[in-house]
């Protein structure tokens, strides 16, 4: 190290020493900084997180218990999961739970955005802890009033009870005292051992809101109602960054019920998530809107995005993943010199289109303005966002502004963005202070998203005489979901690329990782997994081939690629997002993957002799720090029309707070995933999404959906384990699985999604 | 905690100045450590969710800040990340694709320590002055 004397490693790192060089940069000033250690996942979100009692539990006299939930509920069934964790600590009983949805308000609840899959893996315990602090406030008042110490208190199922005494009190009894006291110090509390548990891990506990779903009661945005209430529909831009130059709202006003017609500007580039602007058309009732905004005979100027085009658009891609000028994001090796001298070399494209969220449930929003006050409901995964952005366009501190959250019709984090709630908050100042609701049909749903991604992702690889990859290239062309939020960065976010591309833990002793240029023309967003799917389906789809040209068994062949069970640092890798989560905490481990591989394949009985034109299809893919894989059973008939008879998924996600839950977010990601292979698309001309509605843009239903979804929940009994995502992790390895069964039972390989026709010729 | 255009800075003294002398597999091992210590202060400043890593992300590879009303700047939007990290932290945090792309580069490097020292060294040193370059185009840095 004597070259290394005057610049030690530490002193590099800190700042320290180097003499006169390093303190020409500067650099003593920083040293004096005290060293903090990092904060990661829960630790480190926007407001942090929670765990005070007084702010999630509320016990009324007759004992019922309120949980306040400030994660969005749209399907996934966090609402019951919360109220789970907090009701198991509690001791409560669960028929005398209830839930409460927070409104929007960070500083009290902690972070609100919905996204990420981390609602659990960030509040399990700070809700466990909120539990149990809880029950040991009800302890400490039932021993203050009974005159007996704590310790000989327990609380059981709703029930305080005193051995020696023979005492009992009912929670609602002991609530108003125990609201009086003291809130024990985190680091005193003592939560429950996972074999005490009454209802965390259990699955037969059910979803919260089910009645009200079942009987029409629960509220959603769309369901959101106030007196006086008018009706909004907006006639947009239909490119993105266009406006309207005329509109006839004469022709509009002379509908019978319609109130106004209102201008929207568009808003400047690039938007984040502001309305796109154009013309409103506020009525009495939906229809009357929808009439007269009919009637606008709107005049557009499209603006630089009238040329998109997305046949075009593919080819620009596609000479983008093929050139060599991209960024180079992950270099281990030396892949470049690899290829050169390959005897057997494999390359493919793939092409993944425009996807868009098109929740069940369109985007909706009431809002209403009064006393210098709007309160908002809406059906958003982003509280808070919603609250800041309406505070600004209004001009009102967001402590004025109130946002209600309401039950999504699903989300997909179409509705993490707020341009819909911001439409109504607009429109009712319009309509000075008016409560008024905006509503999307299906088809400004899918004409007007937050895509997506379209991307081409191209791969090559070297096999070396046994069939082994020894080098890997991947290239991966798409415009990023950055181009929203500033001027067009062109080249994907290290957060996107972290997802299953530079953090790709196959054992390849060369691998090298590229990201071209490419311009966004549209308005890109995050869509359920985000950029796991493009990366996952390229790189499984790519392994099958591998696995085919070297004349191996899929299954054995990925295994063989992922390597032994080993735990690698993501940073090592060059991910510098790794979910958020500690890296230490959080390793890619490759046990965990292959183990669900081994799972799914023995239960779908991988290897086992098949009807002609019918196979097994097989992929795998970690993201949002759990591991999934997935088999799918595929027939081809003649005519080239797919079915899937059978799906088996498997997913490590650590511990299993909610298995009901794991169960239906992995038989939703089956089914979505289905339509990704098989019929989903958005396409553009001229700049528009040429997709209406589900007539041009299918969705499976039910007789096109996987007829049986076997979900295997792997591990999970460690409750010292971290937790892993749910939601998201479930849907990338599902539409290679089925487009790899497709291979097996046809010998046709689809490198372009989804499949349409393309088996028909 | 010192922000990572520092610690390029001191590298760069460090392996520029000390070429000759050194194995790569020394400048290596100390572009390693700067690295490891970048690319954890860049995840611990994410939250975990796609909103806010894309707006910070695509923001700080910009060089661009969040948009206000009118579309005017704004300093610090209430739904970003709010400073619970050390002072000193959220000018390394941005520079996740700055690491990514020198860890690439310092890889590239390792791919030729102990066949080509000096192409090994030079391809460090390159891989430095090109981010500090692009470092000085960063407004405000």
């Amino acid at each position: 190290m004597a070259a290394l004397e005057n610049v030690s490693r530490r002193a590099v790192l800190l700042g320290l020493g180097a003499g006169a060089l390093v303190l020409s940069l500067g650099l003593p000033s920083l040293a004096q900084e005290p060293e903090e250690p990092l904060k990661f996942g829960a630790d480190a979100m926007p407001n942090g997180w929670r765990d005070d009692p007084r702010i999630f539990i509320s016990i009324d006299p007759d004992g019922t218990v309120t949980v306040t939930v400030h994660r969005s509920e749209m399907g996934q069934g966090v609402r019951t999961s919360i109220a789970m964790a907090i009701a198991d600590e509690l001791e409560a009983d669960w028929n005398r739970v209830r839930v409460a949805q927070a409104q929007a308000d960070e500083p009290t609840f902690g972070n609100q955005d919905t996204d990420g899959s981390r609602s659990l893996r960030h509040f399990f315990e700070p809700m466990r802890r909120a539990g149990a602090a809880a029950r040991l406030m009800l302890r400490e008042a039932a021993a203050d009033e009974w005159s007996v110490p704590v310790e000989e208190v327990v609380a059981e199922n709703h029930v305080l009870s005193h051995a020696a005494s023979g005492k009992q009190a009912g929670y609602g009894d002991m609530a108003a005292r125990a609201a009086e006291g003291e809130v024990p110090a985190r680091e005193t509390l003592v939560l429950k051992s996972p074999d005490r548990f009454r209802y965390i891990g259990r699955e037969d506990v059910g979803l919260i809101d089910n009645p009200g779903i079942v009987t029409g009661t629960a509220i959603y945005g769309m369901d959101a109602k106030a007196e006086g209430m008018l009706f909004a529909v907006v006639a947009r831009p239909p490119v993105v960054g266009g406006r309207a130059v005329s509109h006839d709202a004469e022709a509009a006003m002379k509908v019978p019920g319609v109130q106004r017609v209102v201008m929207i500007d568009p808003p400047p580039q690039p938007s984040e998530f502001q309305p796109l602007g154009g013309v409103a058309v506020i009525a009495t009732n939906t229809w009357a809107a929808m009439r007269g905004r009919d009637a606008l005979n709107i005049r557009w100027e499209d603006g630089p995005h009238g040329t998109y085009d997305s046949e075009a658009f593919k080819a620009e891609l596609e000479q983008a993943a093929r050139s060599t000028d991209g960024t180079v994001v992950r270099n281990q090796g030396d892949a470049l010199a690899a290829l050169q001298t390959a005897q057997r070399r494999v390359e493919a494209e793939y092409y993944i289109p425009h996807l868009a969220q098109a929740p069940m449930e369109a985007p909706a929003a009431l809002a209403m303005i009064r006393d210098g006050r709007c309160e908002v409901w809406a059906c958003v995964q982003a509280p808070q966002v919603t609250r800041v952005r309406i505070a600004e366009k209004l001009g009102l501190p967001p402590e004025a502004v109130t946002v209600n959250v309401t039950l999504l019709g699903g989300g997909f984090g179409r509705k993490s963005k707020p341009d819909f709630a911001i439409e109504a908050a607009l429109l009712s100042r319009e309509m000075d202070g008016a409560p008024v609701k905006v509503v999307w049909t299906r088809d400004d749903d899918l004409h007007h998203s937050f895509y997506h991604t379209v991307s081409v992702e191209r791969l090559e690889a070297r096999l070396d005489d046994s069939g082994r990859p020894v080098a890997w290239l991947h290239r991966t062309a798409a415009p990023t979901i950055g181009s929203i939020f500033a001027p067009d960065p062109m080249q994907k976010l290290p957060f996107e690329l972290g997802m299953g591309l530079t953090n790709m833990p196959l054992d390849i002793p060369n691998v090298r990782a590229e990201n071209p240029k490419a311009q966004a023309h549209t308005r890109i967003g995050w869509y359920r997994s985000v950029s796991n799917i493009p990366h996952a389906f390229a790189i499984q789809s790519f392994i099958a081939e591998l696995a085919h040209e070297a004349g191996r068994d899929h299954r054995d062949y990925l295994l063989d690629v992922i390597g032994p069970a080993r735990k690698i640092d993501p940073t090592e890798l060059g991910d510098v997002w790794n979910y958020g989560e500690d890296p230490a905490r959080y390793p890619v481990d490759t046990g965990r993957l292959r183990r669900v591989i081994e799972t799914v394949t023995e239960a779908a009985g991988w290897g086992r002799d098949m009807p002609a034109r019918r196979a097994l299809g097989l992929a795998a893919h970690y993201s949002f720090v759990s591991y999934v894989a997935v088999v799918a059973e595929v027939e081809v008939d003649e005519t080239g029309e797919v079915r899937i008879p059978v799906a088996h998924i498997a997913i490590d996600c650590g511990p299993h707070v909610n298995p009901d839950r794991i169960r239906s977010q992995m038989e939703g990601a089956v089914i979505m995933g289905s339509g990704q292979a098989l019929m989903s698309q958005i396409t553009f001309a001229q700049g528009r999404a040429q997709q209406n509605n589900f007539d041009s843009y299918p969705v499976p239903r039910m007789d096109t959906a996987p007829r049986e979804i076997h979900v295997h929940l792997v591990g999970g009994e460690d409750y010292g384990q971290p937790l892993g995502g749910v939601g998201e992790p479930g849907l990338p390895p599902v539409t290679p699985a089925i487009i790899n069964a497709i291979f097996a039972a046809t010998g046709q390989r689809i490198r372009r999604l989804p499949v349409g026709n393309q088996l028909s010729s | 905690m010192i922000p990572f255009r520092f610690a390029l800075g001191a590298a760069f003294v460090a392996v520029s100045t000390t070429m000759a002398a050194a194995d790569c597999a020394e400048h290596l091992a100390l572009m390693d450590e700067v690295l490891d210590q970048a690319s954890r202060e860049s995840i611990a400043a994410s939250s975990g969710g796609q909103g806010v890593a894309g707006a910070r992300e695509a923001r700080a590879m910009t060089g661009t800040e969040a948009p206000g009303n009118d579309g005017t700047a704004t300093d610090t939007p209430p739904d970003e990340p709010q400073p619970t990290q050390a002072p000193g932290h959220a000018p390394v945090a941005e520079a996740g694709d700055r690491v990514q792309t020198l860890r690439a580069k310092v890889d590239e490097a390792r791919a030729l320590a102990g066949q080509d020292e000096a192409a090994c060294r030079e391809t460090l040193v390159t891989g430095l002055r090109e981010l500090l370059s692009g470092e000085e185009e960063q407004p405000g840095s």
